[in-house]
């Protein structure tokens, strides 16, 4: 019961808090949704393209099979002397051995699976059971008859050109099992007509074997490897479509390595996104731990949030991968198709939805887990306080320091390439860039020197401030962000959304234009007061706070 | 009301201030909050600066309270440390006779949480959400569901005087009644102390004023013993406060009890 409030309860925070903002900001949420999309999209593609591809191999050698436990497969796609067959009926412990021709054969509308069976194959109970054992009896009269799928795409009657031989259709055969078989595309002749047709007197492709009750599968593998001595190779059926899933997967772990470095680059971008709301939803975190809020609670609420988004986009990408697998499949080029029996149909194997949906929620939740480290950051006091005041605003000198020392060794690197390979242009227009760069600290180190002559070094002192040296000069850098007037803005930055949602700031923002024109008296008062709420110690600073200096400073801004 | 013993003019030094006030016509189990000898530094510039300086008072319930100083006097030290927001380098705070002065981050959410109720100058209000909805955000904290607590929240802006506001959001309200949103959730979770941070310093005089009158009413609410402790710059809304404390560079200047108007 417990637990179940907790939920609700989580639920209705999640509604509140995280879906609300999410509609607010659409185009960040659509970005994180779609990048999460196009790692999903990706990845179940991959996984529809190359589980369609071992599926079908898959289906068709079980199809085939039935109860088969062991086949003998030719060493080379020439197949191995039909003699065999004898040999290996003769071995103890075999219960049937049945010979096949198993392989692609042309037709005028294109290649089609050929099956040459003899009854023995309705031994197996595979889908050829039916089609085996009766009508072969019928196709005594009709010598070059044949049964084909429903896929083939001919009537019972219809006479096609099958390989070097014209063969009659006698039946086309039907039920679901019969059909879903390479999906229906195949044809079913006598063992010696398909021999024929495709010119292999005497030679098979495959002879599957089933054992007798309470013979030893070992034993009997051993016993039929010997019979065979080499002309051909025994292993369990499935041996034939592991050797159809070894050709593509080189391509398969390609497509899935890149399928994972989409995934990593969304958790990247997530963890952007998320390092950004963070930043935004400050004032509502330290208002939120101001009145009560446990750290792990708001944390946990972002990872949810992070989660949904994860969750949301793993599902549409799902679609949209399920979609282009289906498309790709109909364009597979023949080099990965023309090694495989099977007609390859698209299919998409039951773990790949399940694993997606848990890769793109665990990436996007493990990257809002390490953007979220920053609530831990986030003072309660900064409720009360401006901007400024938290451990998390302070940059430390000797990062300042590496970040100059970075920079400059990166230009000049850059700088080298550049007028090594081609021309100063390039060099001119990186000047320029870091001219502009170095224009801008300018203004906010003059920024903060005039703040430091009129203020004094103190802005305000809260819990792990530093020296006013560094607070005045961060607060300068971070420009309007440390006007006390902007505290009740939860969206700083974004005037826009500002006026929409709140009128306090909107009014501060109209004040701030009215002051820039004529200087509006009242606005200025205003600010100065909250400046020096925001002040230092001491009873003098309260007064140039409000001072005529301090207004022309701030209407300036 | 249950109104605090009234004393105009009356400036006590700090060792009187220590001393139980009259309490006499207030609720019986009221708030008492305790500080002794607190002292709060912090480092400026490489040197230390005490923005509180051996503090000692004795607060009670059924008061409201309005500190006042000049920029940097602490009195915003003061509040964060009543609100447990901050903790003193030496001293002790004593809230109805737990120390809160040595509590860790946890606990120190727990107590905001149940003892303590913020009004903040700009409002703090939650913009994506109803009035209601940000009245009823220190229950969702709580783990209680949004549906079971929209009756409280409700009712608790009706007090306020916004019974017909509840479902517009704080873009669709004016300063003054934003405020009172504030003070609504402030008392969600019905706590013994409230601290307001300059509430009416973002409000016309008009509109401070009814803002000032509702915090009182919180104050006198009979029965509850609610401390009230307001900062403020506005001597004039200080004025409309029981009593009066001065800082001053981080020391008691002064501690008046005041007679409010009506």
């Amino acid at each position: 019961m417990k637990s179940g409030s907790t939920i609700a309860a989580a639920a209705s925070r999640l509604r509140l808090f995280s879906l609300r903002e999410l509609a607010v900001h659409r185009r960040r949420t659509i970005a994180s949704i779609a990048v999460m999309a196009v790692s999903a999209m990706y990845l179940v593609a991959v996984f529809g393209i190359f589980g369609s591809i071992t599926g079908s191999v898959n289906r068709l050698g079980d199809g085939i099979a039935g109860i088969a436990a062991l086949e003998v497969s030719g060493i080379t796609d020439g197949g191995f002397p039909d003699t065999i067959t004898a040999e290996i009926a003769a071995v103890p412990g075999v219960a049937t051995a049945a010979p096949m021709i198993r392989m692609s054969a042309p037709t005028p509308t294109g290649p089609v699976l050929l099956f040459g069976a003899d009854k023995s194959s309705s031994e197996l109970g595979g889908a050829l059971k039916d089609a085996v054992s009766q009508p072969l009896e019928d196709l005594s009269a009709s010598p070059d008859g044949v049964q084909i799928g429903p896929g083939v795409g001919h009537k019972t009657g219809d006479k096609f050109q099958l390989g070097s031989g014209e063969v009659t259709v006698t039946d086309v055969l039907e039920g679901k099992q019969l059909a879903d078989l390479n999906g229906g595309h195949y044809v079913l002749a006598p063992l010696a007509l398909a021999q024929n047709v495709t010119g292999r007197q005497g030679q098979l492709d495959s002879i599957l074997i089933t054992t007798k009750p309470g013979a030893d599968l070992g034993t009997v593998r051993a016993s039929v490897t010997s019979a065979v001595n080499g002309r051909a190779i025994v292993a369990p059926p499935s041996m034939r479509a592991a050797r159809a899933g070894d050709g593509v997967k080189m391509m398969n772990y390609m497509a899935l390595m890149g399928a994972v470095v989409a995934v990593v680059v969304g958790a990247f971008l997530i963890y952007t996104t998320m390092t950004m709301v963070i930043t935004q939803r400050r004032p509502v975190i330290s208002m939120l731990r101001a009145i009560g809020g446990r750290r792990a609670t708001i944390v946990r609420d972002m990872l949810a949030e992070a989660a949904i988004l994860g969750l949301i986009g793993g599902a549409i990408g799902s679609g949209i991968g399920i979609l282009l697998g289906r498309i790709a499949i109909g364009r597979l080029p023949p080099a990965i198709t023309q090694g495989l029996e099977a007609r390859v149909e698209y299919w998409l194997p039951g773990y790949a939805i399940p694993a997606t949906l848990t890769a793109t929620v665990l990436a996007s939740v493990v990257a809002a887990a390490m953007a979220t480290r920053q609530v831990y950051k986030v003072s309660p006091i900064e409720a009360l306080a401006p901007v400024g005041v938290s451990a998390a605003d302070r940059v430390p000198r000797w990062l300042r320091l590496a970040c100059g020392v970075g920079a400059v060794a990166v230009f000049a690197v850059s700088a080298l390439i550049v007028v090594a390979r081609s021309g100063t242009i390039a060099v001119v227009a990186m000047s320029a860039l870091f001219l502009r760069r170095d224009r801008a600290r300018l203004r906010a180190h003059h920024a903060h020197r005039q703040s430091h002559r009129r203020n004094g070094p103190s802005v305000r002192i809260g819990r792990g401030t530093r020296g006013g040296d560094d607070r005045a000069f961060t607060a300068a850098s971070l420009g309007h962000r440390n006007d006390r007037a902007h505290r009740g803005c939860h969206h700083r930055g974004d005037h826009r959304y500002q006026r929409r949602h709140d009128p306090v700031c909107a009014r501060n923002l109209l004040a701030r234009r009215g002051c820039r024109r004529v200087g509006e008296r009242r606005f200025s008062r205003q600010v100065s007061h909250q400046r020096s709420a925001a002040g230092s110690f001491g009873k003098g600073r309260r007064r140039a706070g409000r001072g005529p200096r301090h207004r022309r400073r701030v209407c300036i801004r | 009301m249950g109104r605090g013993p009234r004393a105009p003019g009356n400036a006590v030094s700090q060792e009187a201030i220590i001393k139980p006030l009259d309490t006499s016509d207030t609720p019986k189990h009221e708030l008492t909050i305790e500080l002794r000898d607190v002292v709060r530094e912090y480092r400026v510039g490489g040197q230390s600066v005490r923005a509180l300086d051996e503090i000692s008072l004795r607060l009670t319930g059924g008061q409201f309270v309005s500190v006042v100083g000049p920029s940097g006097a602490g009195k915003s030290t003061l509040l964060h440390l009543l609100g447990a927001l901050d903790s003193p380098d030496s001293g002790s705070i004593s809230f109805d006779g737990d120390e809160i002065g040595r509590l860790s981050d946890e606990q120190q959410s727990e107590f905001r949480h149940h003892r303590v109720g913020f009004i903040f100058q700009f409002f703090n209000l939650l913009p994506t959400l109803s009035a209601w909805e940000n009245v009823a955000v220190p229950k969702l904290l709580d783990g209680v569901r949004l549906g079971k607590v929209k009756p409280d929240a409700v009712r608790l802006l009706d007090r306020v005087g916004l019974g017909n506001r509840t479902e517009h959001r704080p873009a669709e309200l004016s300063g003054g009644q934003m405020q009172r949103v504030a003070i609504a959730r402030a008392l969600m979770m019905n706590p013994p102390l409230i601290l307001a941070d300059e509430p009416t310093g973002n409000l016309d005089s008009e509109t401070g004023a009814s803002i000032l009158a509702l915090l009182a009413e919180v104050a006198h609410e009979e029965g509850r013993g609610r401390l009230v402790v307001m900062v403020t710059h506005n001597s004039d809304a200080a004025a409309t406060t029981d009593r009066i404390i001065t800082l001053q560079d981080g020391r008691l200047g002064s501690d008046e009890m005041s007679v409010v108007p009506g």
